[in-house]
């Protein structure tokens, strides 16, 4: 029962589940893992697909089926009537809020319109694509004005001028979004003049234009085509007047812009990401057209809804993304894209989209020409009212929401974070704690935690300030009464010696030595039997254990990853690593007049990791009383310990293998292009026995066959 | 160990020149072996190709697209110029109207058998027949209706198979053995031998020796239903080896050795256009789902095509075209035009039947269902070791077996679904064995699953993550029995060894959540607080963990390329799909430790009762319709030996062994040619056995969802654990369940407990005898003692006559039918 076979079957089937809308939803918690949710938003039904005009033919009159051909855009007004830019039928269709027919409206040959915009006044806005205009039609449908290629000394002629898109502004300013244009979206004032440029995007140098920047000639750069930015997509306007943008950019792949044209969402992502698309979909792309890899970002158009919720859709992925206030995520989804049976709710090439009142979004569909309508579900109202509370900065209110939002989907982390926002505000730093490790917030858990420190600090201080004060006194008299407390002298005198006698506790102390005089040290490792392989396999297993205790103890602050993930897995790289290293070194060593033996280059690595195992533990204790702030001592030691490791393999190699300084240099890179060599060669070696067998499978099965 | 450093210089060179010139050597033989398997890729490539080119068109691909014979192309070519300008003008007046041309007229059938409903008339010369129904005077075809015919919209090809009784598929294995063709009898200019009038129909066999076919079939009449039969006996399905000799040095051809892959038997019965919009189809997916005739739709080739019982895994390896819609529970699907309606349920070989349903205009004008038996199936025979190279393929080996439909038409008075479903009710009584729920103490039982315990991957291993421990268990019942929950039926998921993830060996009882004894306790304390237990066997499908003796390459579910069927995403434990015969000897040797935990039953589901999957592998090798009979004796042997079963998501096969039913499905598969989601399958059970829909806790509506089950007369089931939902982070099996903690749900259900006690405590043994649709977005179900429930999803109250409906809630109206 619980097993139900589509969710395990997940390699094999696309997910669908009885009662289940035929789309997985999901999220993504802080620690960007993805994690499914119930449905946000419901299939309800599809408009536009039954669209009777009527028809007076031979005096009567009769209703012709008139579908909807390759529309591109889609607006909803303020009373959540729908149009539409047909644009292949050109017109615009006009329906009521139940998606009925109530006009078309093809004022003044209209040619292929792409885009429309109905003002709050009632005033409709059309980029009339086929004729290169932008039409202001008054509300019954009447030609108010007509606005041709934009003139300013700015733009010369050669400007390539056809409107996809726009939008209005409250002061009758009209945004064009031209098709092809990469200077940004043209702003017109009221009476359709040129304004200037708007929110254009930054040109995107990639790595390969700096290289070629660097070593081509000036005729070559001439010849290459110009890196121009990208071209701005699609356009929302939201009721502030703050206006959005969609971009095919790899970074500010969603503007939100200002009245200035800044963008106010500079750092955010957008987009989903490619790792959550549809497996199957990617293995697609990549067998038919590597040009869609290439794609940065498939985002065809924004629309922001009444609590201000973000959704994008993107054509390449066939996703669904919506984004809450602040531009963070809260739910994505990926439409199995099935040739042949096609699903309400999941549209094929979605190109427009946009919500009315009640947040019912409305996905536009150019190939199957239609309307999809998602309701919102009674999680997802749960979850809007929540995040709309906490962008209020009512946290008070917002909790018992998230509580509710919780108790239905106990995964939903994002949520945690509104209940740890909550709790620090109410100075429950405990709590705060908790609640931001379980959504993944490392920021807000190193601040719980410096307010809990702080707090600890301030209870305990006169304890503290006295311990302090006796152990001082403690340790004076001690070291007062030192002389009279002979037997201890002795008794670690006499442990001193039992030490000494036995030969692998001498071996293991050396370790400590070799920390002290390193050249000596590895020198006595050989000459004088200071190491043997038994004391160097004990050694290699403290490191392990040092560092399996690393991961594991370490605080959340220094290692944000679920202890359920973390994963003992590093060791086997790092022992693969380090045998590979032993030997090619020795090898290296031995066709360089190095002096050392294999067992010397294996007995001086396994001391040379010695420092992690005096640092690891307490590294790790000492991450568990630290917080962010507190990172660069952390860090400090961290990478102290790792130089210093390294620091101990050089001068083992100078000391084991007799070598000066350039000579060592020189070994330790020649090892390391050795370490590459080796394991080109045996990853070659495997692959190719596997493919011999696999092609003499191969052969048997078809001759057998 | 002492080597003078020349020597040693020397060896380690020579050790670097070794590794240097096996390098070039193994890649001088990588680029020589590429050469081959250059071309082997080429190939592959192509073929790669046709199979997504095949897949694309074959099953639910698209029905127009397949390939069809050079001469039909023609025609299509011709029927679809028709459409065109040019054409129009000339033949307009001449083929306007070709339905008597094409159609055998009324006066051609002659008497075949008769009884107090209905008379079955055969017409000799084209093998088609007439039923009139004696009472209502109401007639149907075996060919399209006459309404509405207008030629333009069908092309010729469509016209031949419209008039052909057969319609074949079939794959030629010397042309290309990954192709589906189309054809028909017409096509074929069968000849009809063997004609005979039975005692209660005809019998004769379309005759086909240009292509070697030879399919016997026979009609008959039983009361309100007439049989069409595919006989196998005088089956065949492509020439004889002496027959293909015979041609080829006749001749001088190589034969093309074509055989059936699938057939449809009068497809068109009952066929009527959208001319009169005043029908529907009736397609099994989930609970039931109609498609409106319409006169227009948007141009897509969208119909309905459906394996009954679900997908065969054993045929999954590498199949880009497996279905996304819900699988089929019931063989049936049901056709109403104007004043009348037939309900059809596939009999024999119904495991190998798929549905088909089509609206008009996605093949031609014609609304049409009916069922398409396979005979042989496509599957991916892999050419590597790796099993992911190969080619697509037809199994040889036939599926055999008679095939039968029923046909039974509806009394005039209903002739919508809710007739159709109490139709199929009355099979299930009467042919199934079904039988009527006997009335309990008026409340009902409420299906509670608790979740034992799943692995963890762990830091350095899994660990073993207790969920519900027995004591526990004990601790939820009773504070649900406490809250007002008078009668569970509690199953108990995840108590074997190891956990929910953990598959095969499933005895003792884990330790972790209390072993045997804790189990044997908390089943003891259930059944004092008035409650059932059952215990979750649908683990027996799987084996992951070698225990019962299993091994992965000797017991596993094979297909027919030998590869064994497993399954596991990411983060999961994969496991293999158990050979059924292997599961069979294992829980049968099980059944008997079962008995001293005292349980009351087994929860079946999965491999038992839920998917259906013929094994190929050589050990254990069962066909489809073998597995069938496995699982229908693991029922009947489950229920000897415990006392009963409760099933999850079950075929109708499952149904007459259990004592409720799990998952059954509330909504359909969100396909956009349909119209409706309607309760059928509800309709048929109610009263018979009680049933749930899937779990409360992760409905996305949750206030809709109950509506709909109130609406749909079934128990809503809940999903618990005592531990915090958010253990389920991380776990194996159970990460996408995300609200399972009792303690959130524990008030809830003690309220729905008695708000659906209310609505359905006292008709749990009655029938649904209405459902119709008052306004939109208010539902009315009646039951047989005259008790209705209206529910209302808008968010406005609704008022009825004498009664009123809050918004979003329900209303119970007692009194007689209004």
């Amino acid at each position: 029962m619980l097993t139900i076979i589509c969710i395990l079957t997940a390699a094999l089937l696309p997910e669908s589940a009885a009662a289940e809308p035929p789309y997985m939803t999901f999220s993504k918690d802080g620690y960007d893992r993805r994690i499914p949710s119930q449905a946000a938003y419901y299939p309800s039904t599809v408009v536009g697909d039954n669209i009777y005009k009527k028809k007076v033919q031979n005096g009567a009159e009769r209703l012709e089926y008139s579908p909807l051909k390759r529309p591109q855009d889609l607006f909803i007004d303020r009373k959540d009537e729908i149009y539409i830019a047909d644009t292949d039928n050109n017109r615009i269709v006009h329906l009521n809020r139940d998606g009925e027919f109530l006009r078309e409206i093809t004022a003044k040959g209209m040619k292929s319109p792409q885009g429309v915009f109905v003002a709050s006044y009632g005033t409709i806005y059309v980029a009339d694509t086929g004729n290169k205009r932008i039409l202001k039609l008054s509300a019954s449908g009447e030609l108010l004005a007509e606005y041709g290629h934009p003139e300013s000394r700015f733009i010369d002629e050669s400007f390539h001028y056809e409107p996809t898109n726009l939008v209005v502004d409250a002061r009758g300013f009209m945004y064009v979004i031209s098709n092809g244009s990469y200077q940004g979206i043209i702003q017109l004032d009221p009476e359709g003049r040129f304004y200037g440029f708007y929110g254009t995007n930054m040109t995107e140098v990639s790595l390969m234009d700096i290289v070629r920047k660097l070593f081509y000639t000036e005729e070559q750069l001439s010849r290459q085509v110009r890196t121009l930015p990208s071209t701005i997509r699609n356009i929302h306007i939201d009721a502030q007047g703050f206006i959005y943008t969609v971009s095919a950019t790899d970074k500010e792949q969603v503007k939100k812009l200002n009245i200035r044209g800044e963008n106010q969402w500079k750092d955010k992502k957008f987009g989903i990401e490619p790792r959550f698309r549809r497996r199957s979909q990617a293995a697609e792309t990549q067998q038919t057209d590597s040009k869609q890899e290439v794609q940065k970002s498939g985002l065809t158009d924004i629309t922001v809804d009444r609590n201000g919720n973000l959704v994008a859709i993107d054509k390449v992925s066939n996703a669904v993304t919506q984004y809450g206030p602040n531009g963070e995520l809260l739910f994505f989804w990926t439409g199995p894209v099935t040739i042949g049976s096609p699903q309400l709710g999941i549209s094929q090439s979605p190109v427009a989209v946009d919500t009315n009142s009640n947040n019912e979004l409305f996905v536009l569909d150019d190939s199957q020409n239609l309307i999809h309508v998602l309701k919102p579900t009674e999680f997802g109202m749960l979850l809007h009212k929540a995040t709309s509370l906490s962008q209020e900065g009512k946290y008070a209110e917002s909790e018992p929401v998230w509580r509710e939002v919780l108790r239905l989907n106990a995964l939903y982390s994002p949520a945690y974070q509104g209940l740890a926002e909550a709790a620090y505000y109410k100075e429950d730093y405990k709590e705060a704690l908790r609640l931001f490790k379980l959504s993944g917030d490392v920021g807000g858990y190193s601040d719980s935690y410096w307010q809990l420190r702080l707090q600890w600090f301030q209870r305990q201080f006169s304890v503290m300030a006295n311990t302090v004060f006796a152990a001082a006194i403690l340790i004076w008299i001690f070291y007062r009464s030192k002389k009279r407390m002979r037997f201890l002298t002795q008794g670690s005198q006499r442990l001193r010696g039992f030490l000494g006698k036995n030969k692998l506790l001498v071996q293991l102390r050396h370790a400590f030595t070799i920390l002290r005089h390193p050249i000596d040290g590895f020198t006595d490792l050989r000459y004088r039997q200071k190491g043997s392989y038994l004391s160097a396999f004990l050694l290699l297993l403290f490191v392990t254990l040092v560092l399996l205790a690393k991961e594991y103890y370490t605080s959340f602050t220094f290692m944000p990853v679920p202890s359920n993930e973390r994963s003992g897995s590093f060791l086997m790289t790092g022992a693969v690593t380090w045998l590979t290293w032993v030997v090619c070194n020795y090898l290296i060593g031995s066709i360089r007049q190095g002096e050392a033996r294999f067992k010397d280059v294996f007995v001086g690595s396994s001391y040379a990791l010695f420092p992690i195992v005096i640092l690891g533990l307490p590294l790790a204790a000492v991450s568990n009383i630290m917080t962010l702030s507190e990172s660069s001592i952390y860090g400090f030691f961290q990478t102290g310990m790792l130089i210093w490791c390294g620091c101990l393999f050089f001068w083992k190699i100078q000391s084991l293998q007799n070598y000066g300084v350039g000579e060592t240099v020189g070994n330790i890179l020649l090892t390391a292009f050795a370490m590459i060599i080796a394991w080109v060669l045996i990853s070659i070696i495997a692959g190719l026995s596997s493919e011999l067998q696999n092609f003499f499978y191969t052969i048997y099965q078809e001759v057998s066959m | 160990m002492r080597m003078p450093a020349k020597w040693k210089r020397l060896f380690v060179l020579t050790l670097l020149a070794a590794m240097t010139s096996a390098s070039i050597v193994t890649y001088t033989i990588a680029a020589e072996t590429r050469t081959p398997n250059g071309a082997e890729a080429g190939k592959t490539d192509s073929e790669q190709n046709a199979k997504r080119e095949n897949s694309a068109e074959s099953a639910r691909g698209s029905e127009p697209g397949t390939i069809v014979d050079p001469s039909q192309t023609k025609d299509a070519k011709a029927g679809g110029g028709a459409d065109g300008k040019t054409v129009t003008g000339r033949s307009g007046q001449t083929a306007s109207n070709s339905y008597r041309s094409l159609f055998p007229d009324d006066d051609a059938f002659r008497l075949a058998s008769e009884n107090a409903y209905l008379g079955l008339y055969v017409d000799p010369k084209t093998g088609h027949f007439l039923v009139k129904d004696k009472h209502s005077g109401q007639e149907w075809r075996s060919f399209p209706d006459a309404n509405g015919w207008n030629d333009k919209d069908n092309t010729n090809t469509w016209k031949k198979h419209m008039q052909s009784p057969v319609f074949i598929k079939y794959v030629e294995f010397n042309v290309r053995k990954d192709q589906i063709k189309e054809t028909n009898v017409k096509d074929q200019k069968a000849a009809i031998e063997r004609f005979e009038i039975t005692d209660s129909g005809f019998r004769l066999t379309f005759d086909m020796p240009d292509i070697g076919f030879a399919i016997p079939i026979e009609v008959s009449l039983k009361d309100d239903s007439v049989e069409t039969k595919i006989i196998e006996e005088g089956f065949k399905d492509g020439k004889s080896s002496e027959e293909m000799a015979e041609y080829e040095s006749r001749t001088k051809k190589k034969d093309k050795n074509a055989r059936i892959a699938a057939l449809r038997l009068y497809p068109f019965l009952g066929a009527y256009t959208s001319d009169r919009e005043d029908g529907y189809l009736l397609i099994p997916d989930g609970p039931g789902t109609l498609i409106q005739f319409r006169k227009d739709r948007p141009p897509n080739n969208n119909f309905y095509f459906e394996g009954v019982y679900g997908e065969d895994y054993a045929f999954s390896n590498n199949n880009q075209s497996l279905s996304i819609r819900q699988p089929v529970r019931m063989p049936v699907f049901g056709i109403k035009a104007g004043g009348q309606g037939l309900l059809a349920v596939i009999r024999d070989g119904a495991e190998y039947a798929n549905v088909l349903a089509a609206p008009s205009k996605s093949m031609n004008q014609y609304n049409w269902a009916t069922a398409e038996f396979t005979y042989r199936q496509r599957f991916f025979q892999p050419t590597d070791k790796r099993k992911q190279n190969g080619f697509q393929t037809f199994n040889k080996e036939r599926a055999h077996g008679d095939r039968s439909i029923r046909y039974y038409f509806l009394d005039a008075g209903s002739p919508d679904y809710v007739g159709m479903a109490a139709r199929y009710r009355q099979v299930l009584t009467e042919e199934d064995g079904l039988k009527r729920a006997t009335p309990d103490d008026g409340s009902i039982r409420l299906p509670i699953y608790l979740l034992g315990a799943d692995s963890k991957k762990g830091f350095l291993w899994d660990s073993y993550e207790a969920l519900t421990t027995t004591s526990e268990a004990e601790e939820i019942v009773n504070e649900l029995t406490a809250i007002g929950v008078k009668k569970m039926a509690v199953t108990y998921a995840g108590w074997q060894k190891g956990g929910i993830s953990d598959f095969g060996g499933h005895f003792p009882v884990d330790k972790g959540i209390g072993g045997n004894e804790g189990m044997r306790h908390f089943i003891e304390y259930a059944h004092v607080k008035g409650h059932d237990v059952t215990l979750d066997a649908s683990s027996y499908t799987f084996n992951n963990t070698g225990r019962d003796g299993f091994r992965s390459s000797r017991d596993g579910l094979q297909d027919l390329g030998s590869v064994v069927i497993k399954y596991g995403g990411r983060n999961e434990t994969s496991k293999t799909l158990v050979s059924p015969r292997f599961m069979e000897k294992v829980l049968r040797r099980d059944l008997d430790k079962f008995k001293p935990l005292g349980a009351d039953g087994l929860t079946f589901g999965e491999g038992l009762g839920s998917l259906l999957n013929s094994d190929f592998n050589e050990r254990h090798k069962a066909t489809r319709e073998e597995v069938k009979g496995i699982q229908q004796q693991l029922f009947d042997q489950a229920v000897q030996t415990l006392g009963s079963v409760r099933a999850e998501g079950a075929n109708s096969y499952a149904w007459k062994y259990v004592d409720a039913l799990d998952g059954l499905p509330i909504e359909n598969s969100f396909d956009l040619f349909v119209d409706e989601t309607v309760p059928f399958m509800q309709i048929a059970l109610h009263g018979l056995i009680p049933y749930s829909s899937t779990f409360a806790n992760t409905a996305d509506n949750y206030t809709t969802y109950l509506l709909k089950n109130l609406e749909y007369g079934s128990i809503p089931s809940f999903m618990l654990t005592y531990a915090a939902a958010q253990d389920l982070i991380g776990t194996r099996s159970l990460y996408n369940y995300y609200s399972t903690h009792y303690k959130d749900w524990s008030e809830e259900i003690a309220k729905q407990y008695g708000r659906f006690n209310e609505a359905l405590g006292d008709v749990q043994d009655r029938m649904i005898v209405g459902h119709r649709s008052l306004a939109a977005g208010v539902y009315e179900t009646t039951y047989d003692n005259g008790k209705r429930i209206v529910v209302n999803y808008n968010e406005s109250p609704y008022h009825g006559s004498g009664y009123e409906v809050e918004a979003r809630d329900f209303a119970v109206v007692h009194g007689g039918r209004s």
